[in-house]
């Protein structure tokens, strides 16, 4: 069948990653044309679908975004929701609900914009510890991607070595905006925690910080980075999607890529789609990138299967779908008897990182400490409510819940490994496509550190913050960064991608972002998933200019 | 693209120093308020030079600002002392020519989009301040902006000489014997170097300044300069000095009126740098101008309209979640995903006044639309005083994060007049298209072409009937 | 006895305003704001005994509009819920409660108290539970949130100007007025 569309840069998925490669790629002046499965929707739609919704929905961050048939993601407001979509299996199936956005823009619609950096150590995980993997490169590799990547999306961040982080590393260029302040219940954490020895730092967020960035506006404490900032101060990819237009990249929505095609000299040839009409369409181009994140690029390579192919495209390794990790959570909300007040300034903007290193990770996970800052006057008012109050008590006991309840989270470094695994499950979505199925086992690397290290501190900076009440989840949650199923390696027989994210086994297809990353760390995967796609558009330009 | 932000940021601060000079670097108290500031500085600051002879993230007086005006896109001139692009050949004379009379050291005319009607007025010694501080504080740039080309017939520069025969203001600024020195020295400031006319003065058929109705509001482009004359309902009549200083300080009064385009500008190169003795004398100046009074404004002054009003109240509850944007969307949905989140629901603003009401504002109780239509399309970013008060803008850019279209804009606008300011201002998407694309085009361009065209076959058929008679 | 009655005068009067203001505020409201202004003119006193029994239940500053989006739904949810509110009204006059800590101790007849609950509920939360699903009748209207706006903001709501909070703790006992 000949292809109608063609393009130099294919690029699948506009999230993050295929926005900041096609802005690189159309100033390199290379013709770009991007296919996103789900729709475009405007914010005012999405700010206002949010504010609609009833106070039980609104902390659930993907229920402004009702899916398209033909684009689904997990919804878990109710169970047949939430077994709707992902087919999740293994002891902590729970642990892998992850919540991305099949819309234009990507899951940075309701991302925090929290922006730590992997530490060097972070990367080398085998040589120093002997556990898990080390990276195809060192820090300093990544260093001047980090600092392009923060440059790209507006990240604002302490300008105080002491409070950066990674610690003692050298940053080539200052964060291009101050820190954003903290609000009284950041604050008290900050204080409480020093007194423990753990160091809550300003959050590195891409959030414009007192001054506009790229014409977006300075962050007025909205307190809604998730699941929607109202008026674009926080980077997300929907923000980029008018700029690459201006650049003249072409974007198609509602197109479900279902099929990568190679020719006989294993080179990627089209990228096949449905439109909503399950009409089927290609797309040829010289470089192809798959951007759909960490599970719909390994679903997509696994979905390619074929006689040149036979364990799916990229995946001569049997590496595609394994490894696949996220930072296992846990949560204590805590009730104390002085108010802390969170809920002023972002939804997240601070975290204690100093609990990520240490020799200890020889034996079990580091993990990131945080206190989320969402306002608690909803779930402060519902749960008054709740208790059938009236008058003047009632409105105590919302302002008491408000003020003196808190949530901190606990988020585990996760190791790679082979067996947490996504596959094709034999449940079909609405265009028939194999839904992802994934079995997923935190290991025992985490269970220690929650035993041995991670609950005893929670429960001891609870205690210090004047908790009186304590209520830990009973099982680890997901923190929605999708990572490792098209893990990164020199070795093409035990990796998928090489150091600048292209398949080992097809020159011209590369698999960037948040699938590629060969350990997680325990921030958060954006700043490195978008350090690497700088990386891949480096790449991607230098070979596409040398052909 | 931040490079862009750092750049402006640089050049903001070079910018600063270099028009300070080492006086202001001394004593950067003084950069508040200019009374410390030498001559020359303050002058090119009062006359607001920078403003057009700059490109944005351009060398200071460097010239390359493109203005889109009625007749075509001019393009300011290097005004740095470089002898082979900018004024660097030029004497005294040659220089008070140009700034006062519109030509140039060629001889050939300037367009009065540079304002030497105005600069007219300015006295010898502001002219020998001036020219001294481009000669000696101001870096040379070697390299020359893109030229001018308007359209025939306006391309024919000579023909200037007619405007100015009929236009032009020969003498320096006469002083009143009757008013006091403060209120001459205001005068002065306000018609000469400030030229606050040639925005706020509408502009005759021949793009001349109308004396008869001076600072009665013009059309700028996308902008609208309003009526800022003593009138009580039309102008500021009702402001005090003090509001009128502290306006021109800081570009923000809540509850009355902020500045954003040209305006905008003004304050954040200009005004905020004059004395405070400069700022009381333009208040008094100004307070005392002839009343022009529109019509249109019936008996509504443009700063006292509306009330707040829940625009919550008419769209929650009834919509649903939706996984595409609603195509007869309307104007209170528009209102309430896009300017609520900052403006608020009752469009009350923030609790400080940074983010201000949209009711008791000078812009929606207009009778004429473009400020709100151009407020939405480009935004506001004026920096005083170290300060930034920034609002994006809502697809007047391409690259803009959030896009709406002409009809959206529109919906838009009525539904703020009609809620929060003065109702029944009639909007049109193609208004907003006419906004969005830089302003209204002069009839003047098609009419002096239809004019020469006539002329043409007037003389051809003068021609025909001399030689047919000739031959007879 | 006195005071009641003189309290309920004054909120009648205001209320009248309030409903007249609220008619002719309802022909620019949407559909649901025109068919509301339609059903009023049928039963201008249910609405009407709602507002002046929610004023009792919830004694603060209440938006007519949102009343109404609230009396439209829970006579949705609930069969008979005008006789309910006449019902709470009845009780109110005849047992001279003066407010809503007096009232709820004395309501003995349980269904009558939980629908005191549901009133109360749909004014702190803005949403009311019916047959088929959750109704959202307000956000930026929630009483839930009056409580703390000194400290926090309506979400999605600008709290202040660019980076202009800061990290001091308001005592619990400053409840705004609201």
């Amino acid at each position: 069948m000949p292809s109608t569309l063609n393009s130099d840069v294919v690029i699948v998925g506009t999230g993050v990653v295929g926005c900041l490669i096609a802005e690189q790629a159309l100033d390199a002046g290379l013709s770009v044309l991007m296919l996103e499965a789900g729709p475009r929707v405007s914010r005012d739609t999405i700010v206002e679908n949010y504010r609609n919704l009833p106070p039980t929905l609104r902390n659930h961050w993907n229920a402004p975004y009702p899916p398209k048939p033909w684009a689904p993601h997990l919804e878990t407001r109710t169970p047949t929701e939430a077994a709707s979509y992902l087919d999740l299996t293994g002891p902590n199936a729970k642990a892998y609900e992850q919540g991305y956005v099949r819309y234009a823009g990507g899951a940075t619609w309701h991302w925090a914009g929290i922006c730590w950096r992997m530490t060097p150590d972070d990367l080398r995980l085998k040589s120093l510890y002997g556990v898990g993997r080390d990276w195809a490169f060192s820090y300093d590799v990544l260093e001047p991607y980090y600092a392009r990547a923060e440059y790209a999306m507006g990240v604002c961040g302490p300008g105080d070595p002491a409070l950066q982080w990674p610690p003692r590393t050298a940053r080539s260029r200052p964060y291009p905006m101050g820190p954003i302040p903290f609000g009284p219940g950041e604050q008290r954490l900050t204080d409480v925690a020093a007194t423990l020895g753990m160091q809550n730092l300003p959050a590195p967020q891409a959030r414009n910080s007192g001054v506009s960035f790229d014409g977006r506006p300075p962050c007025c404490g909205n307190n809604n980075c998730f699941p929607v900032c109202p008026i674009a101060a926080k980077y997300d990819a929907a923000t980029a999607l008018p700029r690459i237009e201006a650049k003249g990249g072409r974007i198609i929505t509602n197109a479900v890529a279902y099929r990568v095609e190679t020719n006989a000299q294993k080179k990627v040839e089209a990228v096949h789609y449905y439109d909503p009409n399950r009409a089927s369409h290609a797309v040829s181009g010289k470089i192809f990138v798959l951007a759909c994140n960490g599970i719909e690029t390994p679903k997509l390579l696994l979905l390619s299967t074929d006689d040149k192919n036979p364990r799916g495209v990229a995946n001569s390794s049997d590496q595609v779908g394994r490894n696949m990790m996220d930072q296992p959570k846990l949560i204590a909300d805590i009730e104390m008897s002085e108010p802390l007040w969170t809920g002023v300034g972002p939804v997240q903007s601070s975290s204690i990182m100093n609990t990520s290193q240490g020799d200890f990770r020889r034996e079990y996970a580091g993990a990131m400490f945080r206190m989320e800052n969402m306002a608690r006057s909803t779930l402060g008012g519902l749960a008054a409510l709740e208790k059938g109050l009236y008058g003047k008590a009632l409105d105590q006991e919302i302002r008491r819940l408000s003020a003196c309840t808190a949530r901190l989270t606990v988020e585990h470094e996760p190791l790679p490994l082979p067996f947490n695994r996504l596959t094709l499950s034999d449940k079909k979505d609405w265009l028939g496509l194999n839904r992802p199925r994934i079995y997923y086992d935190v290991g025992d690397y985490v269970r220690r550190s929650a035993e041995n290290y991670t609950v005893p501190l929670l429960k001891k900076l609870a205690t210090a913050l004047g908790a009186t009440d304590i209520k830990i989840s009973p099982e680890f949650l997901h923190s929605d960064h999708i990572m490792g199923g098209t893990i990164m390696g020199n070795d093409p027989s035990d990796s998928v991608v090489d150091a600048d994210c292209r398949a080992h086994d097809h020159d011209n297809l590369f698999l960037p972002g948040g699938a590629a990353m060969t350990t997680g760390g325990s921030g958060n995967s954006t700043i490195t998933m978008a350090a690497l796609a700088l990386k891949a558009a480096d790449a991607i330009v230098g070979q596409l200019n040398h052909a | 693209m931040l490079r862009v932000t750092q750049t402006r940021q640089a050049f903001r601060l070079s910018f600063l120093a270099a028009l300070a000079g080492p006086i202001l670097l001394c004593s950067p108290a003084s950069a508040e308020d200019g009374s410390n500031t030498d001559p020359g500085t303050y002058i090119a600051v009062t006359s607001d030079c920078v403003a057009c002879h700059t490109a944005p993230g351009g060398k200071p007086f460097a010239g390359g600002l493109a203005m889109k005006t009625p007749l075509g896109t001019m393009y300011s001139t290097n005004i740095t002392p470089s002898k082979t692009y900018g004024i660097g050949e030029y004497s005294e004379a040659d220089f008070s020519r140009a700034v006062r009379k519109g030509i140039r050291k060629d001889g050939s005319n300037l367009y009065p989009a540079m304002p030497y009607t105005a600069y007219s007025y300015m006295t010898d010694q502001d002219i020998h301040d001036l020219y001294l501080y481009f000669m000696k504080s101001v870096q040379p740039v070697e390299s020359t902006p893109p030229k001018t080309a308007l359209p025939f017939p306006m391309n024919i520069r000579s023909s200037m000489m007619f405007w100015n025969i009929l236009f032009r203001n020969d003498t320096t600024y006469q002083p009143d014997p009757s008013r006091s020195a403060e209120w001459n020295r205001g005068a002065y400031l306000a018609q000469g170097p400030a030229h606050c006319g040639t925005c706020h003065t509408p502009r005759g058929f021949l793009m001349q300044e109308e004396a008869s109705k001076a600072l009665g509001g013009g059309s700028l482009g996308s902008w609208y300069a309003p009526n800022i004359t003593s009138d009580k309902i039309s102008g500021i009549g009702n402001w005090s000095q003090d509001e009128i200083k502290t306006y021109l300080k800081s570009g923000h009064i809540d509850g009355l009126a902020q500045a954003a385009g040209g305006m905008g500008e003004a304050v954040e190169h200009s005004f905020q740098h004059l004395t405070e003795a400069d700022l009381n004398a333009l208040a008094i100046y100004l307070a005392s101008t002839q009343p022009v009074r529109d019509p249109a404004d019936g008996n509504l002054s443009r700063f006292a309209l509306g009330q707040p009003v829940s625009s919550a109240d008419r769209v929650r509850g009834n919509q649903p979640i939706r996984s595409e944007d609603n195509p007869d969307i309307s104007g209170a949905e528009l209102f309430m995903g896009n300017c609520a989140s900052c403006h608020n629901y009752q469009a009350q603003g923030s609790h400080d006044g940074y983010y201000p009401s949209l009711w008791h504002n000078s812009v929606t109780g207009a009778s004429n639309p473009d400020n709100l239509i151009a407020t939405i399309l480009f935004g506001v970013d004026r920096h005083v005083a170290g300060a930034q008060a920034f609002m994006p803008g809502f697809g007047g850019k391409k690259t803009d994060a959030v896009q709406l279209n002409d009809e959206e804009i529109a919906k838009l606008t009525k539904y703020v007049f009609d809620t929060y300011g003065r109702r029944q201002v009639s909007v049109s998407p193609a208004q907003v298209a006419t906004i969005r694309h830089g302003g209204s085009k002069s009839p003047l361009l098609v009419l002096s072409r239809i004019g020469m065209a006539g002329g043409a076959i007037l003389i051809a058929l003068g021609c025909f009937w001399f030689l047919r008679t000739f031959r007879k | 006895m006195t005071s009641i009655y003189t309290t309920f005068k004054i909120n009648r009067r205001g209320l009248l305003l309030g409903m007249s203001a609220l008619a002719t505020a309802a022909s620019f409201v949407q559909s649901r704001g025109a068919a509301a202004s339609a059903e009023q003119a049928h039963e201008p006193d249910g609405v009407l005994r709602f507002m002046l029994v929610s004023k009792l239940l919830v004694p603060h500053n209440l938006d007519p509009f949102v009343g109404h989006k609230i009396y439209n739904a829970l006579s949705d949810a609930e069969e008979g819920f005008d006789n309910t509110v006449t019902a709470l009204q009845d009780f109110i006059m005849k047992n001279a409660v003066v407010d809503v800590e007096h009232l709820m101790p004395a309501l003995t007849d349980v269904a009558l108290k939980n629908s005191a609950l549901k009133i109360i509920s749909a004014w702190y939360s803005g949403v009311v539970h019916g047959k088929s699903g959750d109704r959202v009748v307000a956000f930026e209207e929630a009483l839930m949130f009056k409580v703390t706006n000194d400290v926090m903001t309506i979400p999605s709501y600008a709290k202040s100007a660019p980076n202009a909070w800061n990290a001091t703790a308001v005592p619990l006992l400053n409840m705004p007025s609201f």
